[in-house]
């Protein structure tokens, strides 16, 4: 019977979600790979060419190659959206574990959680890095925001349950501390949840992401940006030049969709897995 | 609110087996928690080894839990599904043993694994890949890697196939035997029962209503609920004729307890001098008590 | 008391019906034959994993993918049902043959009242009046020894206790007059005061109305007080039958035989048995409890035994002669 440990079950990968990973690897390696400077790209030569012909994509209005545009912004975008997610599963876990202890603290910090998250929180970003400065970690801080008190939620909840279990019980009755009990027995039931939290984090940040540039938040020009390539784009539509704000836009989506299939995946494999 | 467990007193001696039997709502499994105080008592007491758990701070109480342990009735859900065999049962000597090295560990969990008839190729199974009555095996090791002095049995053969719990009443046999343990051993099936243990406990929401040596309450049932218990068991012998069955009524509900005698009401014997006060346990014969007030005591009299 | 003369109400023959799971096929249940006779309360008896569950579903017609009945004929009344369209079973649902299931709760809907279940039950098989199924619920329910049935009827699943909610759901697979009644482990879980309050009840009412019952069940107790004949399943297969009278007292087979010894008696030794039960995903060759089996010898290993009569409607599959000697006096 296969076993159930995380690197063994990954090993037995399901064929998606080992594709979908390969992809945005493969995607944010090509970025990175392919070398892109936007000063030398821009040629007053060119501009505004349409798709398909010499580019691929076509050129924007200052002459710049989409497609490699649109490639390099995943050297940003991508990597940004993780390092969000990577944040907000850090904090959000441990905070979510503690939280789900019966004690007074855990009812205030829930309470004050309830009171955070009434805050609209895009705003909130916006808010802060106005006043903190236009850097591209501040984008990170803005998805650390949005996203952590999801899975401080979320660890909570799965963890409430799974305190009420036998096991639990019995590690209860072999003298287990409280932290022993949250980190050697919730934590390790918990992960399944958190992959697929992780994974919809991770393609709701690309959104995020994609509309702070949108607003001018947190890329500066010309740096290459999915959401800044649409906004510089977005004009060209009503002008007929299409390509300039779609095909980062497909990026965008494509992304989204990609971490959404992953997710989807990884929950149908991984509780497929627990039902044994 | 819910009166769980009314007024229970009990005692256990080493190497004796105790059992408490009786339906649901009856509460044994509540005082199964409260002997090792993973329940919190309203009221009373729980001497352990001449010490009150009930005064222990938490950390106190933590220690001792290397000498008094849990077997539970589900023997999967009772198992970190993510934790492998050898880590589960070596889990208690890490906390309680952080002196012992990682190799005197390893030694001692294959030990214990002998001890319960497993082999040491389990040390790197995960739970579900076990059987029923092998994850019982796993949770008994757990149970008796640190050595204890008293164990609490709850329902341990209760989810297992019949061709099974032999086996698992076997081995608790033997392991009693061997390391000279107390077990308080909860069951609802008479059978098992009268097989294991030494004493018994007949309980009745939440009350004790007949106590005494084993073979003696079975032969001689004074309690109308035991007497209806006891017919209640049916012979895998067809030539044993089942006997006409006692109890009407349903089980009442632990928050709406009728006054004086619960069993008032279902009881065939009942009348009204049962409804008015509560029934304590009185002396039948020696060490058999009964908690009825139609019962003689013991020499004579009522 | 049973009727002994023309074909069998239910009979069942060479049924083989496999799932399909992500560990490979499970056969559940391979080549079993037996038959019902009206009146006949019939115990099917095994441990987890012999596959009785999986044969009352099949009988049900309740078997759905992954599961499939790959062979095999279920005659009831001489029509096979693997014949009828869904629909034609659907009718012999509850007029025919009925189902008490092991859990009361899933069996009963929490938003409807129990009055409307049983009339739901009531008029797909027939044009009853509202009053015309009043009557016939609240009778049935007094028949299965509820007090204060109007109240019952009026109410829903969740007020009632465990013990409660059985009695409502055999009153539903009775209400209809069914001529088999299936009931799946329908005491377990419950207090063994209340199980015996119900077994008797129920039992009288299929003797007074001459219905059969297979009982499906691994409590040996139940069965040898309450059923004529027992059928006893082990990895699939029927490994032996026949009256009760007869197999518990001196049983053929040594599995039976196994399990009649591992019941706890005091002052005799707890005979346990070895090993566990086969892989059904693997299923070996030969006699399927020969790794557990202390007569087991060279024939067992390589071929299957099959089922053969002992003596007059008794039956066994072990190849032994005469099956396993009596050990003693029980």
């Amino acid at each position: 019977m296969p076993s159930r440990t995380l690197l063994e079950r990954l090993r037995r990968v399901d064929p998606v979600i080992a594709i979908g990973v390969g992809l945005l690897l493969a995607v944010i390696i090509l970025a990175y790979a392919v070398p892109y400077s936007p000063v030398d790209d821009a040629n007053a030569q060119r501009p505004s060419l349409a798709p398909p012909g010499t580019f691929w994509f076509g050129t924007d209005n200052l002459g710049r190659d989409v497609f490699r545009r649109v490639l390099a912004g995943a050297r940003i975008d991508l990597p940004l959206a993780l390092a969000g997610m990577a944040v907000s599963l850090i904090l959000g876990v441990p905070l979510g574990l503690l939280a789900s202890q019966k004690s007074r603290w855990a009812e205030r910090f829930m309470r004050g959680l309830d009171m955070f998250q009434a805050f609209p929180l895009l705003v909130l970003a916006i808010v802060l890095v106005s006043l903190a400065g236009n850097h591209l970690w501040m984008i990170v801080v803005a998805i650390a925001l949005i996203n952590t008190p999801r899975f401080i939620r979320l660890v909570r909840s799965e963890a409430l349950s799974l305190r009420e279990s036998r096991f639990v019980e019995a590690a209860i009755a072999i003298g287990a501390t409280r932290s022993r009990v949250m980190f050697r027995h919730l934590l390790p039931n918990t992960t399944n949840t958190i992959l697929v939290q992780a994974s919809l984090t991770a393609a709701q940040s690309i959104v995020v992401i994609a509309s702070l540039a949108y607003l001018g938040i947190g890329i500066k020009p010309p740096m290459a940006s999915w959401g800044a390539m649409i906004r510089d784009g977005a004009q060209g539509i009503t002008t007929g030049d299409w390509w300039i704000a779609i095909f980062p836009g497909i990026a965008v989506f494509v992304c989204v969709l990609l971490f959404n299939q992953i997710a989807d995946r990884l929950e149908r494999v991984l509780s497929r897995g627990a039902r044994g | 609110m819910v009166n769980a467990v009314n007024g229970v007193s009990f005692e256990i001696e080493a190497g004796e087996t105790v059992a408490l039997i009786g339906e649901s709502g009856s509460g044994k499994s509540t005082i199964a928690r409260l002997a090792l105080r993973l329940y919190e008592l309203n009221q009373g007491t729980v001497e352990f080894d001449g010490r009150d758990l009930t005064k222990l701070d938490r950390e106190e109480l933590r220690h001792l839990r290397s000498a008094m342990t849990i077997v539970f009735q589900e023997p999967y859900e009772s198992l970190n599904p993510r934790q492998r065999i050898g880590r589960t049962i070596e889990e208690p000597l890490v906390i309680h043993h952080p002196d012992m090295s990682a190799a005197d560990r390893h030694a001692r969990v294959i030990d214990t694994l002998n001890h319960v008839a497993l082999g040491e190729n389990f040390y790197d199974r995960f739970p579900h890949e076990l059987s029923g009555g092998q994850q019982q095996r796993v949770g008994i090791a757990r149970a008796i890697v640190t050595r204890p002095k008293f164990i609490v049995l709850d329902e341990p053969t209760s989810s297992l196939d019949l061709s099974v719990r032999a086996q698992i009443l076997q081995l608790l046999n033997d392991l009693q035997d061997e390391f000279n343990l107390a077990y308080l051993f909860i069951s609802h099936d008479i059978h098992t029962v009268e097989y294991v243990s030494d004493r018994i406990c007949v309980m009745y929401l939440g009350q004790i209503v007949e106590v005494g040596p084993t073979a003696e309450v079975f032969a001689n049932p004074q309690h109308p609920y035991t007497q209806a218990l006891l017919s209640s068991s049916l012979s895998a012998d067809p030539r044993v004729k089942k006997d006409r069955f006692l109890l009407g009524g349903e089980i009442p509900s632990a928050t709406n307890l009728p006054p004086g005698c619960f069993l008032h009401g279902r009881c065939p014997i009942g009348d009204d001098a049962c409804a008015a006060a509560h029934v304590p346990l009185h002396a039948f014969k020696g060490t058999h008590e009964v908690a009825c007030v139609k019962v003689p005591f013991a020499g004579g009299g009522s | 008391m049973v009727n002994e003369t023309s074909r069998p109400l239910l009979e069942v023959k060479n049924l083989h019906t496999r799932f399909t799971t992500h560990r490979g096929l499970v056969r559940a249940v391979n080549g079993i034959s037996f038959e019902i006779r009206e009146g006949e309360l019939v115990g099917l008896v095994g441990e987890t994993g012999c596959g009785k569950s999986v044969t009352a579903r099949s009988v049900l017609g309740l078997i759905r993918p992954p599961g499939r009945i790959v062979e095999g004929e279920i005659n009831f009344e001489g029509n096979n049902l693997r014949d009828l369209s869904r629909r034609e079973f659907r009718n012999l649902r509850g007029t025919g043959i009925s189902f008490v299931p092991q859990n009361p709760w899933g069996a009963l809907n929490p938003i409807l009242r129990i009055e409307r279940q049983f009339r739901n039950v009531i008029r797909a098989h027939t044009n009853a009046s509202k009053q015309e199924c009043w009557d016939m619920s609240l009778a049935m329910l007094e028949s299965v020894g509820i007090q204060g049935p109007e109240r019952i009827l009026k109410g829903y699943a969740h007020q009632l206790s465990g013990g409660m909610a059985q009695r409502v759901v055999m009153a539903i697979a009775l209400v209809l007059n069914p001529r088999l009644v299936i009931a799946d482990e329908p005491t377990t879980g419950l207090d063994v005061t209340i199980q015996r309050q119900i077994l008797d009840m129920v039992m009288e009412l299929l003797e007074r109305d001459r219905r059969a019952m297979l009982l499906v069940t691994h409590d040996l107790g139940v069965v040898a007080q309450y059923c004529h004949r027992v059928i006893v399943m082990y990895a699939g297969k029927i490994v032996e039958s026949g009256p009760v009278s007869e197999v518990f007292v001196s049983p053929a087979h040594p599995y039976t035989q196994a399990l009649l010894a591992a019941i706890p008696r005091p002052g005799h030794d707890l005979v346990s048995l070895r090993g566990r039960v086969p892989s059904l995903v693997d299923y070996p060759t030969g006699c399927p409890f020969k790794d557990r089996c202390d007569h087991a010898f060279e024939p067992c290993e390589g071929t299957e035994p099959l089922l053969r009569e002992l003596s007059v409607d008794r039956r066994f599959a072990c190849h032994l002669e005469k099956g396993v000697t009596q050990s003693g006096a029980r």
